[in-house]
């Protein structure tokens, strides 16, 4: 067992009669990880990390935690704890007898009981809580709680779902932070499902991104989000202009392609395999594209006309009408000097121009 | 209102007027008022037919039975026979244990089987509960007549047991005493108990018991730990539903209980019958009544100071 397997997801399924849920997805989690499952509704999120706390049992394959094999391990005996989406804080019990529900088998006495809760409060700064009753929390304190309750022991791994989910936008922020430097703090390796595609960006060193059970792609958020490795990635994560395109030549670590209304291009094709005449995509962000009224003297330019403005305070969103094309080209811009684009009704001329390394190759799914 | 008042300023009177107003401005500002005017048909049934009855009862208790007529000076007499005569205590006392016994009999039966159909039961409760009603349909007198039979000199279990040579002679102290009204009253009122339990468990959020799991009970501890404590309302429901009727119950203890299972509620019967005295029957009752109202208010107490220690 290395530390980059500390979490070894095997050819893992889950099937719910016809469904299934989660199928033959394999994943490897390091040691103090934050790792991140980012998916659509439904996708098996919340199916694989049950499977990981023990309340679903795979149908086929095997999870290990730290070189253990799971299937024969009962969820009570698992080096693992979970924070629930609905927290499931304990109705009956008070604030320090909800952190500190898994240290009765310790047979504490009430100082060291009392000691090791009042640490946990320090951590997520609610000291002067011990008695508060559940009732009496915030949405904000009960999701600490439940944070505390399930790190007091110490387990090698935390699985979270959707715990930010019930937050205000600003609270969410708030936590997102606290989160990742508590995280930071205890060294534990934290399992993180979300369908927030921002919050899994802010917060995971590696983030899995699911659909309809299996995984499109496994990267850091830079490459996810620079690279992406196929259609449904770059789709779900920002937002993203697709042109068709047919590869003419590949040689050593460039690909021509021809990109039709935006012309000939030379781009890297990535780690993805191209043979020339295949059928491609070229995709660009909408940030990696300039936009000006004036027609620019170099690199690559397209002519077009303004379909619509979005002013949003510190950027605008443009979209572009492109012969050829049939969407309009997304466009975001910084409001450095852009104002004059916004006019009354804009209809006229503006030119797009980008870099060759602002394209991205992906196959033709 | 205003437009009655427009066109028929004569039918309405300003002062006539005037109080309607005031009556519906009360009401719309008082919200206790309100609640009045709502409950007020229940209201008016609950007065007349259980706090008038119940005024009687105590008018009653302080008069006194003069062979065939009733003296009417206000005395305490019943009260002080009671407390004069060591059997009534002693019956009284008799008739709370048995309850209190088949309170916890009732309640020990009726939670596997509520926990059952909220835990493991997933398609068709509805069918599940109607079922255990089921018994139910018939009449209580029946009920008991049946337990009469399994229990009884050649009854089910002692013919049984004689077939299967286990005994030679009928066995006489399953019928007639204290242990037939027990069993015979849990089974008569196990469904009350059951529905106010498995509304409870039914309640309980499943993520709280995997929570409980996850943070390392065993099955057995997060019962004690989480179920039975959030389940404790319906328990207590259960056992109050069960415990009131039952400490008062006549029909059981005269049919199965023998000499040794006279309970209260035969004696207040025969006050009310054959032995004609109304007035110490009614008092009977009055500290019948007030004897339940002490147990179960020390009996919620005690569950507070519980909870709060737990
Ligand atoms: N106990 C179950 N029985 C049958 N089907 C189930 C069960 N649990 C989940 N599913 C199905 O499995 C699929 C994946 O469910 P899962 O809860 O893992 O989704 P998710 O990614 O967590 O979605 P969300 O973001 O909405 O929480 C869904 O189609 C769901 O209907
Ligand atoms: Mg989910």
């Amino acid at each position: 067992m290395s530390d980059e397997q500390f979490i070894s997801i095997q050819n893992v399924s889950k099937h719910f009669g016809d469904v299934h849920a989660v199928d033959r997805v394999s994943i490897d989690i390091a040691r103090g990880e934050f790792f991140s499952l980012l998916g659509p509704s439904g996708c098996g999120k919340t199916t694989l990390l049950r499977m990981l706390a023990g309340f679903e049992f795979p149908t086929a394959g095997e999870i290990f935690i730290d070189g253990q094999a799971m299937s024969t391990v009962a969820p009570n005996h698992r080096p693992v704890n979970m924070v629930f989406q609905s927290y499931a804080i304990f109705p009956h019990l008070n604030v320090s007898q909800n952190i500190g529900y898994s240290l009765r088998k310790d047979k504490l006495s009430k100082a060291d009981f009392n000691s090791r809760v009042g640490e946990m409060l320090d951590l997520i700064k609610l000291s002067g809580y011990e008695d508060r009753a559940s009732h009496e929390l915030s949405g904000g304190e009960r999701q600490r709680v439940a944070l505390a309750r399930a790190l007091i022991r110490r387990p090698k791994v935390l699985l979270l779902d959707e715990p930010l989910g019930a937050l205000d936008k600003q609270l969410r922020e708030q936590m997102q932070l606290e989160l990742r430097s508590l995280q930071r703090a205890v060294g534990i390796t934290f399992v993180f499902v979300t369908h927030d595609q921002e919050e899994a960006l802010t917060m995971s060193d590696r983030i899995a991104v699911m659909s309809k059970g299996r995984y499109l792609q496994i990267d850091t958020p830079t490459k996810l989000y620079e690279a992406p490795q196929n259609r449904e990635v770059a789709d779900f994560i920002g937002t993203m202009n697709f042109f068709d395109a047919s590869v003419q030549d590949v040689g050593d670590g460039q690909a021509s392609i021809d990109a039709g209304p935006l012309g000939k291009l030379s781009v890297s094709p990535g780690n993805l395999a191209f043979s020339s005449g295949q059928a491609a995509l070229a995709a660009i962000r909408p940030e990696k594209i300039s936009i000006s009224s004036e027609k620019p003297s170099g690199g690559h330019v397209v002519e077009g006309t303004m379909d619509a403005a979005a002013y949003l305070g510190d950027r605008s969103h443009f979209y572009v009408r492109v012969p050829g094309v049939d969407k309009p080209v997304a466009v975001s811009a910084q409001n450095i000097d852009q104002t004059h684009l916004h006019g009354d009704g804009n209809q006229g001329q503006v030119w797009l121009s980008w870099s060759n390394d602002a394209v991205v190759l992906l196959n033709k799914d | 209102m205003t437009d009655r008042v427009v066109s028929a300023p004569d039918v309405v009177t300003p002062a006539r007027l005037g109080v309607v107003a005031k009556y519906r401005r009360a009401i719309m500002r008082s919200e206790a008022l309100r609640g009045y005017n709502l409950l007020s048909p229940t209201l008016l049934f609950m007065i007349l037919f259980l706090a008038l009855p119940l005024g009687l009862l105590l008018v009653f208790s302080f008069w006194t039975q003069n062979y065939l007529d009733i003296d009417y000076s206000f005395t305490l007499a019943n009260y002080t026979k009671f407390f004069d005569r060591p059997v009534f205590s002693y019956l009284l006392g008799k008739s709370i244990l048995i309850s209190g016994s088949v309170t916890i009999a009732t309640v020990i039966l009726a939670y596997p089987m509520a926990y059952y159909i909220a835990f493991r039961v997933h398609k068709h409760k509805l069918v599940w509960l109607i079922l255990i009603t089921v018994p139910f349909w018939t009449s209580y007198l029946l009920r008991v007549f049946a337990w009469k039979v399994i229990l009884g000199y050649n009854g089910v279990i002692n013919s049984g047991l004689m077939e299967l040579g286990l005994i030679s002679e009928p066995l006489e102290f399953i019928l007639y005493n204290p242990f037939a009204v027990v069993i015979t009253l849990a089974h008569a009122w196990a469904a009350f108990a059951i529905l106010p339990i498995y509304v409870s468990l039914e309640k309980i959020d499943r993520s709280l018991l995997e929570a409980a799991t996850d943070l390392g009970d065993t099955p057995i501890m997060r019962f004690f730990r989480i179920t039975l404590p959030l389940s404790m309302p319906g328990v207590i429901a259960a056992a109050m539903l069960v415990f009131i009727p039952t400490v008062g119950d006549f029909v059981t203890p005269k049919m199965v209980g023998g000499t040794d299972g006279v309970m209260i509620g035969n004696v207040i019967q025969s006050m009310f019958g054959t032995s004609h005295n109304w007035p110490f029957g009614a008092s009977l009752s009055i500290i019948s009544m007030t004897a339940i109202t002490i147990m179960i208010v020390v009996f919620l107490w005690i569950n507070r100071i519980m909870r709060r220690r737990a």
